[in-house]
């Protein structure tokens, strides 16, 4: 009795944290015109995942330095205009899953399918520790510098102008996203995981309302297609990456579909 | 405001033979040097390619020259506190994206972002002297629309209030008219002039459009210009056709290089 509540309470809290988190983070990635940086930096966790099987000890924290580390390197080239946002992004998505494999090849590791689309069964109470932690910490963040994160999003050059600190913004920004993503993996997977920050959003903005209450709705979208996906995924046993997804599509077709009859 | 001498002004903007390469040995800019006093309307005029984001990205401490200096306040605007006082118009405010999410009142309150500092939240202070500035361009009605709804000209007096909203001294314009229609350009120069002979806020325009700025500005300045002009450049400065081209008492200030000012041919 007690592991199934547990088999399903847990899976469930993990993906409720990422589903609030992640959006969030989205606020300010799409209105970036940088929604894919989520994406891309979920293939690199499959490389610090590899490397955590290769080296062996404490391998639950490779995926993360690998990650961090990725989303430093792509934000400086960024800044240093050696390479466009997209085409870094494109270059870090492609490179970390060339790595990733052939890393595995060589080393015999195993990529599972788990890891590319999530396995609630898998999700122990540590991981979900783990995301609600970080979770934590990467709403801390974003709160505090939240005004600042809006302004840059707005008109960075006029934020630049003023002296606001916007490279470090931008900076902690690919940090924060970089954890939340390789957290979120164990429950949506290395190839759904972006999807959590940019549908929802992009849901919410069809509202047309302003920024507070847009991020609001984001998240709310985005717990409901969470929670919704989750239930469906452990009930009719379907892959949880994209039972979610696929809940967080519904409600994106569901609120343009609502504003057109309205419209019309 | 700062009491300024009574035989000189303030200078509150200054470049000191200035230069900036991207790539070595090909500079972009070459010796600028410019002084905005304290309630002058500025005017920095060139064309496409001649420099005029960079130097704006100098003036606003966003880049570091390759030679020479820039002094905002007096100051290196690189590490001063000062850049909190300048209110930056940039071309975005006009090139957006029209699905941004955000109400009139949040755009203007970012203005205030910079004021209050880090680690500060916006308070019932800044959300009044936000819906202040929007009343100085007459749109304080607005204040809870979508900024996407807005017209051009509509959203290019917002971005006004937003560098209102944080009690500038200087306000930068960079390229203010682009995208916008003739009638809004119209008002909006008038409004520029009233922040500017009302308020003393020093404006700063940097455009392409030496049609529009040549009746508004009291100083002109002219980035990689060539005029061609007869006789003397002393009898062009002096003369008719200086007049002419600017319509009105300024002052021009050429930025002389290589490619400098010379004299020939047809008229301006």
């Amino acid at each position: 009795m007690d592991t199934t509540i547990n088999q399903i309470l847990i899976p469930l809290i993990a993906g409720l944290a990422i589903a609030v988190v992640a959006p969030t983070i989205g606020m300010f990635t799409v209105l970036r015109r940088y929604a894919l940086v989520a994406d891309s930096l979920a293939h690199v966790v499959l490389l610090g995942v590899v490397i955590g099987s290769v080296v062996g000890f404490l391998p639950g924290i490779f995926p993360y330095i690998v990650a961090v580390l990725a989303a430093i390197l792509v934000e400086y080239l960024r800044e240093i205009r050696r390479v466009p946002g997209e085409s870094a992004l494109a270059m870090l998505l492609t490179g970390g899953v060339a790595a990733a494999t052939t890393l595995a090849s060589y080393f015999k590791v195993e990529i599972n399918e788990d890891l590319l689309f999530g396995a609630l069964e898998k999700v122990a109470v540590s991981d979900m520790l783990m995301i609600l932690g970080i979770g934590t910490a990467v709403v801390v963040c974003l709160l505090l510098f939240w005004k600042e994160l809006v302004y840059s999003s707005f008109d960075d050059e006029a934020a630049r102008a003023q002296g606001l600190p916007v490279r470090a913004i931008n900076m902690l920004l690919m940090i924060v996203t970089a954890l939340t993503v390789t957290a979120a993996i164990r429950v949506v997977g290395v190839l759904l995981t972006g999807a959590l920050t940019v549908i929802p959003v992009m849901s919410a903005i069809q509202l047309n309302q302003g920024f507070r209450t847009t991020a609001f709705y984001a998240i709310c979208i985005s717990v409901v297609s969470v929670g919704a996906g989750l239930l469906l995924a452990l009930t009719a046993n379907l892959s949880p990456g994209g039972a979610v997804v696929m809940s967080a599509f519904a409600c994106f077709f569901a609120i343009v579909g609502v504003r057109k009859v309205l419209k019309a | 405001m700062t009491p300024t001498g009574t035989t000189e002004k303030e200078i509150v903007l200054e470049a000191k033979d200035l230069g900036y390469n991207y790539r070595k040995n090909d500079p972009i800019l070459k010796s600028v040097s410019l002084a905005v006093e304290r309630g002058d309307f500025f005017g920095i005029i060139g064309t496409n390619g001649s420099g005029k984001t960079t130097l704006l990205k100098l003036l606003t401490g966003i880049y570091a020259p390759t030679s020479g200096e820039v002094r905002l306040f007096g100051e290196d605007p690189r590490h001063s506190k000062k850049r909190s006082k300048v209110g930056y118009v940039s071309q975005r405010a006009t090139t957006f994206d029209r699905s941004f999410p955000a109400t009139v009142l949040e755009v203007v309150l970012m203005g205030r972002v910079a004021q209050a500092g880090l680690l500060r939240r916006l308070t019932n202070r800044d959300r009044a002297k936000a819906l202040t500035a929007l009343k100085e361009v007459e749109l304080g009605h607005l204040a809870n629309r979508k900024i996407g709804e807005l017209s051009t000209g509509q959203q290019q007096r917002v971005v006004i209030a937003r560098a209102l909203a944080g009690d500038p001294e200087l306000i930068i314009f960079d390229e203010p008219t682009v995208g916008v229609d003739v009638n809004a350009e119209a008002s909006f120069f008038a409004l520029l002039k009233r922040l500017n002979t009302e308020k003393n806020i020093t404006i700063v325009v940097v455009t392409h459009d030496m049609d529009i700025i040549g009746h508004q500005v009291n100083k002109l300045m002219c980035l990689h210009c060539s005029i061609s002009t007869h006789g003397t450049p002393k009898q062009f400065f002096e003369g008719e056709a200086l007049h002419m081209a600017t319509r009105g008492d300024i002052k021009l200030i050429p930025h002389h290089e290589d490619r400098g000012h010379h004299d020939h041919g047809h008229d301006h």
